[in-house]
């Protein structure tokens, strides 16, 4: 019993680790007492600063272990993962990453003094990787506590910080380092979903000992506050190097959470670069300003007459200006918290002359898109999405899209791929992933065995026949109830 | 002791030639032929190993990409250096070039001589043969005189000519075996019963009245053996060398069928100059007749129509379902089978009308336009290397368009190789990024980036700037030039 398990733990601690792509890094940098000890006088000051902070926020500290719900290889699937979190309001809300909890059907929480409460999904951000659950505190029982959230604006680098959460599952740990750096920038960072992630901060770097499990847990300052929200690390070749989100973010995004669920952003359709290096090649100083590197088709900036080349200087009359590309995420942001449906003026410079336009912002669409397991098929679909539509380079949103194909599958014998668009379904043309599941179930109850699929794929058409034989998985060949030896 | 054995075995082998056993019959027959001995001796050295080099046509980003060493044996068939050999090491054009491996370095190894270099200057798919010249001829080559018009029969004797391993230092060796099957299709060809080894497939095969009749080829069957398709370039167990479905039985390919190809060997890259429809395929399978209700035993359902493609001029378009092609009825079912389509529409070439009947929403059709010049491949299009930059830049071609799903009218060209650590590379550039401006001017083909390259030779500025595109998004990135500073 023991035996199994330990192997259940384990299998789940290898499905987190592939599952939240958070890579291992080695456990090490623990203040040594040999360390303060040589600056005389100080040791018991550090010591004793280490246990009020870890006082402070230990009560606060959270086990998250949710039940996943994850699409894999044409099924749906469940997944036990293991993550952290953090007690930021005396009414029990909880700040975590969306990458812990965005597809939990069920969250099951540890808290500090070992009481198991089940918590309840406020809202997620994949854009922030942020994410709010809620405890009820009554249930919560003595020794459990709010923790403080501080000023990610009065970082240092060097500054001493403390990592908690539960590193491979191990609740309750407690890493120490210093901080790296302030401003690391990760130009293309994405959730396991596959959503782009990230995009309006830089990352508060730590050598205090960052390991899969730890991703949505605190990092605190000698104060006792909660300084960033741990969420990644490097993977493979990397040792102590840990990433946080800082928490001025988390704070704006979990109080919009709480009041709205979701995160409204502004978007305008412009893929920014730095202007430093470049700028002689456009005639502009490299003082101010920022690169326009693409501007996407169809898009406010297109409809605004801003191209590729132009170096934008102020956008709703404020000075725009990332010279280096750790300046991108906060001209990201700037753009994002801009009012949407509202036209605001830019100004920029072409060919050495200024010029203005007005921009009418648009909604970002951060939606996750739904999915759907067609089980007697043997693939699962996805709904295109504005982004996957924008990523595939889509004409349109029509049809849904192939997520994952079961080896062997009726789909596989069909030779559907993932990513194919389904756009016709024995005549039916496909609008909605709402209108594909009503096809999908009509056409399986009608117990139909040639199914012809019109299929999208890249600039292609393609046509397949799917023969489906009822009550029978393809893949094992195995029938329900039948019994044998 | 051993010598009395040999001299008896010998005289026995003359009979095998002469068709002197049971069931052997036609007119080759009746004349005696000389001793196996002086047949091996008098055609041996026209009977050479190829070796080559196996390298990725494109190198895959990050490293040069798998190498391989290989051989096949060829036939020298004129005083001018000219080998018929098997066109195993080319592979098929149109697959992935940073994956599929040509053949390069050609060295033919000469009976007790040193290794020559030699320049593929044909190939015939088809028939599954390459040309290959040696770039100096040495003196003495015997050039071969075919047996003309000649005809096998089952039962004939013949000899076969071929090497053995590297091991061996590649030395000639002979077979002799019987006609056991006559082959009408795709073309005449004939069977052997006799198990070839090591380097023979493309070994000399003599007939039965001591003249060279033909060489030992693989043919390329439509089919792969087994349903477990290979995958495309695998070493296999043996390895001797496939690349995809490219497996047959070694059969006597007489001389006679490419008696006119060696006076005038096929150009090299057929693709260069090739007819085409502009239609991206799909197999009409059993599935889709079924479904359709269709009564052919074949087809293709028409995948894509390339924009201005003779195809799309006389307006075709995706769904159509082509059935018959010059009157014939297209029997493709299978993906390994819209191979042999295509080839059948480069046989007709360039200009030629071709008649096609097609289905279009369960209606039969006609359809009959001339065909046009297919665009150029990765493996024809125009290529080249920039040493200071670091960079070798292609044209775009018509699989970038649909690989990267671009818009048809993208111009610029294809960066396809980047010097590790250099300019090019240091600042970021990928492969299959498309370069689509240096500095202010707009870059529409290689020729237009080389004129650029050179402008930045004379000029010398520090850095240069290039508008790229990468995977649909533009960015700028810019390049420190090794001329800054120099001037």
């Amino acid at each position: 019993m023991m035996r199994h398990l330990r192997l259940r733990t384990f299998d789940a601690q290898a499905a987190h680790v592939l599952a939240l792509t958070v890579a291992v890094a080695s456990v090490t940098a623990l203040l040594a007492p040999g360390c303060a000890a040589r600056h005389s006088g100080s040791t018991y000051t550090h010591q004793d600063q280490i246990f009020r902070a870890r006082d402070s926020v230990l009560p606060a500290l959270v086990h998250i272990q949710p039940v996943l719900q994850v699409y894999r290889a044409g099924e749906k699937g469940k997944l036990a993962v293991t993550g952290s979190g953090v007690i930021f309001s005396p009414d029990g809300y909880v700040l975590t990453n969306t990458h812990v909890v965005g597809k939990a059907e069920r969250l099951t929480c540890t808290l500090a003094n070992k009481e198991e409460v089940e918590a309840r999904l406020v809202g997620v951000d994949p854009l922030s990787d942020l994410a709010v659950i809620k405890i009820d505190m009554r249930k919560a029982g003595a020794g459990v506590r709010h923790a403080a959230l501080g000023d990610s604006t009065k970082l240092q680098v060097g500054q001493v910080v403390m990592a908690l959460g539960s590193p491979l599952g191990l609740a309750r740990s407690l890493t120490l380092g210093v901080i790296s750096s302030l401003d690391r920038y990760f130009p293309e960072s994405v959730l396991p979903t596959g959503a782009v992630t990230g995009t309006y901060n830089t990352w508060i770097q730590t050598d205090a000992a960052i390991n899969p499990g730890n991703s949505g847990g605190p990092l605190l300052n000698l104060n006792g506050e909660v300084i960033g929200i741990n969420a990644r690390a490097i993977p493979v070749f990397g040792e102590n190097l840990g990433f946080a989100i800082p928490i001025n973010l988390a704070k704006e995004i979990a109080s919009k959470l709480i009041a709205r669920g979701e995160i409204a952003r502004s978007w305008i359709g412009v893929s920014w670069q730095r202007i430093k290096g470049l700028g002689e090649h456009f005639g502009v100083s490299e003082d101010h300003g920022a690169l326009v590197g693409s501007v996407v088709p169809g898009s406010p900036a297109a409809d605004a007459g801003l191209k590729a080349g132009d170096v934008v200087t102020e956008i709703d009359k404020q000075p725009v200006a990332a010279i280096y590309e750790e300046e991108l995420p906060r001209l990201q942001k700037m753009i994002a918290d801009l009012p949407i449906g509202k036209s605001v003026p830019v100004a920029f410079i072409r060919d050495g002359l200024p010029l203005t336009a007005s921009l009418l912002t648009r909604d970002r669409p951060t939606v996750e898109a739904l999915q759907l397991e067609c089980k007697d098929w043997g693939f699962t679909v996805e709904e295109v999405t504005e982004e996957i539509a924008q990523a595939l380079r889509l004409p349109d949103r029509k049809g849904v899209i192939v997520s994952g194909v079961k080896v062997n599958s009726f789909a596989d014998e069909a030779g559907l791929r993932r990513n194919d668009i389904m756009m016709v379904i024995e005549g039916r043309p496909i609008d909605s992933l709402s209108q594909y599941e009503k096809i999908y179930d009509d056409i399986v109850a009608s117990r139909r065995d040639r199914v012809l699929v019109e299929v999208r794929r890249g600039r292609l058409q393609t046509f397949h026949v799917l023969k489906p034989v009822y009550g029978r998985d393809k893949t094992t060949g195995a029938q329900p109830d039948s019994g044998g030896l | 002791m051993i010598a009395p054995i040999v001299m008896a075995l010998v005289p026995m082998l003359p009979m095998l030639l002469m068709g002197a056993v049971p069931g052997a019959g036609g007119a080759a027959t009746a004349t005696a032929g000389p001793a196996v001995r002086e047949v091996f001796q008098s055609y041996r050295d026209n009977v050479v190993a190829i070796t080559y080099t196996l390298r990725p046509k494109e190198r895959p980003t990050g490293g040069e990409g798998r190498k391989v060493e290989d051989a096949v044996c060829g036939v020298i068939v004129d005083a001018t250096g000219l080998i018929v050999t098997s066109a195993d090491p080319f592979p098929d054009p149109g697959g992935d070039p940073k994956t599929t491996l040509i053949p390069v370095e050609f060295k033919v190894h000469l009976r007790g001589g040193r290794p020559v270099d030699a320049d593929a200057v044909g190939l015939d798919r088809e028939m599954n043969l390459a040309y290959l010249k040696l770039r100096t001829p040495p003196l003495g080559i015997r050039p071969l005189r075919f047996a003309e018009g000649s005809r096998l029969d089952i039962g004939d004797a013949v000899v076969v000519i071929g090497l053995l391993s590297r091991n061996y230092d590649y030395e000639p060796i002979f077979y002799t075996g019987l006609v056991n099957a006559l082959v009408q299709r795709p073309r005449r060809m004939y069977s052997l019963d006799i198990y070839l080894q090591d380097l023979s497939i493309g070994g000399l095969v003599i007939g039965p009245a001591g003249q060279p009749i033909g060489i030992i080829g693989e043919d390329v069957l439509k089919e792969a053996p087994s349903t477990d398709r290979m995958p495309s370039n695998v070493l296999s167990i043996f390895g001797s060398f496939t690349q995809g479905s490219r497996v047959g039985y070694p059969m006597v390919f007489p001389f006679s069928d490419f008696a006119d190809e060696i006076a005038s060997p096929p150009a090299l890259d057929a693709g260069e100059h090739r007819s085409w429809l502009g239609i991206v395929m799909q197999p009409l399978n059993e599935d889709l007749i079924d479904y359709w209700k269709l009564d052919v035993g074949g087809g293709i359902v028409i995948s894509s129509v390339l924009d201005g493609s003779p195809a799309d001029k006389a307006g075709l378009k995706a769904g159509d379902v082509l059935v018959s092609l010059q009157g014939e009825p297209v029997r493709v079912t299978k993906d390994e089978e819209l191979a042999e389509f295509r080839r059948q529409i480069e046989r007709l070439g360039i200009g030629r009308t071709v008649d096609l009947v097609y289905l279009r929403s369960g209606e039969k059709r006609t359809i009959a336009f001339p065909l046009g010049e297919a665009p150029k491949t990765a493996w024809t299009a125009e290529e080249r290397k920039d040493e200071d930059l670091g960079v070798t830049v292609r044209e775009i071609i018509i699989d970038d368009i649909q690989g990267q799903n671009l818009e048809p009218t993208t111009r610029g060209v294809v960066v396809s190789e980047l010097e590790q650590a250099g300019w090019c590379q240091l600042a970021g550039l990928q492969t299959d990024d498309i370069i689509q401006k240096v500095d202010t001017h707009p870059i529409t083909d290689v020729a237009s980036f080389a004129a650029q390259a050179d402008r930045l030779r004379e000029e010398k500025p520090e850095g240069t700037l290039l508008f790229v595109l990468r995977q649909g998004e533009t960015l700028f990135v810019r390049v420190k030039t090794p001329f800054g500073g120099k001037s």
